[in-house]
């Protein structure tokens, strides 16, 4: 009896310490996600990739070839009335923080509306978003291809087509990515430019 | 003497004249306008020759009663009332027919919340002017308008 008691009891902790351990290591990320770098190597997926894409300067650009290691990368169309000037000016003010650091990021917004997005309408539209913003668009296949590999979604709230006055339902979360277009972190519109900028610094 | 007398009494009247005109107009714009009040009138324009754009404002409704916002005309496009509502990341514009005020409430239209939409813009707004918008309101009794000088910014 007195055998079994010595026995129990360190067993009876041990695995205390186990259950409680892994508790902490496994959500300790959920709990204090914001802001700190222990959550960079927490989210493992497979998703994102290269962006081959048109520019506003009407140039054929690669991600992988852009000046910066890491891209804060923004998904929305341009007519876009309320949410998207108010997200990439967001991320605008984040891009700014890093540069008053010294680091170097790529500010991206792809569109989810190529039909209306020409790279000219972009050009037009990235003035007044931030001088380094780099807008993308492309053929109708070509952003659905993206939309898959990053898993977003946007679509027109109109059935008639040839209604150019749509607008479109559509996912607001930015994503970090490396150079390969591997999404590293995502970000919701509550974010902040310094929490933003505070992650991609984890990542540099 | 009499003349003078005449001239005493007709100016009195033109007074008497003036001073009530100027009563009952002002009675009739705060009849009319005075019971909403409209703060800080913005659109949000995103590029030149931005073919859409979002308007905001502060509306209060100062009357007695609930004030009914029906519709928002423009002459430059098309215009929708809208909030933005946001659900597992993805954002959608719901439109709406109508937004009450109840008495004393105010209503932010705000980023990401209620607007006013323009779609189909026909010209280049122009940051840094004004745009003129006709509110239509409705209350218990009547319908009523407001036309309210909106500032047009990027951003």
């Amino acid at each position: 009896m007195l055998n079994e008691k010595r026995v129990l009891l360190p067993l009876l902790f041990i695995a205390f310490i186990v259950v409680v351990g892994s508790f902490s290591y496994n959500f300790y990320w959920i709990i204090f996600s914001d802001g700190s770098c222990e959550t960079k190597t927490r989210f493992a997926n497979d998703l994102g990739g290269e962006i081959h894409l048109l520019d506003q300067n009407n140039r054929r650009v690669k991600l992988s070839t852009q000046q910066a290691d890491i891209s804060l990368i923004y998904f929305g169309y341009s007519f876009c009335p309320d949410i998207c000037p108010y997200d990439l000016e967001r991320n605008a003010y984040a891009k700014d923080i890093m540069d008053k650091l010294g680091k170097k990021i790529n500010l991206v917004f792809v569109t989810l509306d190529p039909k209306r997005d020409t790279s000219e309408r972009l050009k037009e539209f990235s003035e007044y978003i931030h001088e380094d913003l780099i807008s993308l668009t492309g053929s109708e296949e070509e952003i659905e291809k993206i939309k898959d590999l990053y898993k977003v979604y946007g679509k027109s709230n109109k059935k008639d087509l040839a209604d150019n006055t749509y607008l479109l339902d559509h996912s607001t979360y930015t994503y970090l990515t490396d150079r390969n277009g591997k999404v590293l972190t995502f970000f919701n519109r509550r974010a902040t430019p310094e929490t933003i900028s505070e992650k991609m610094l984890c990542f540099l | 003497m009499i003349k003078s007398n005449l001239k005493a009494v007709s100016f009195i009247l033109i007074f008497i004249f003036i001073i009530e005109n100027s009563i009952v107009t002002s009675k009739k714009a705060f009849a009319q306008n005075e019971q909403i009040k409209i703060t800080n009138p913005f659109i949000n324009v995103i590029g030149k020759n931005a073919k859409s754009a979002a308007g905001y404002m502060v509306l209060e409704n100062l009357s007695g009663q609930k004030i009914t916002l029906l519709e928002a005309v423009s002459d430059f496009g098309s215009t929708m009332l809208h909030t933005s509502e946001e659900k597992d990341g993805v954002v959608s514009m719901i439109h709406l027919d109508q937004i009450d005020i109840d008495k004393g409430d105010k209503v932010n239209f705000i980023p990401g919340g209620l607007h006013i939409t323009f779609v189909g813009i026909d010209r280049d707004l122009g940051v840094d002017s004004t745009k003129d918008i006709l509110l239509k309101f409705r209350n218990s009794e009547k319908t009523f308008t407001k036309t309210v000088s909106f500032a047009v910014k990027a951003k």
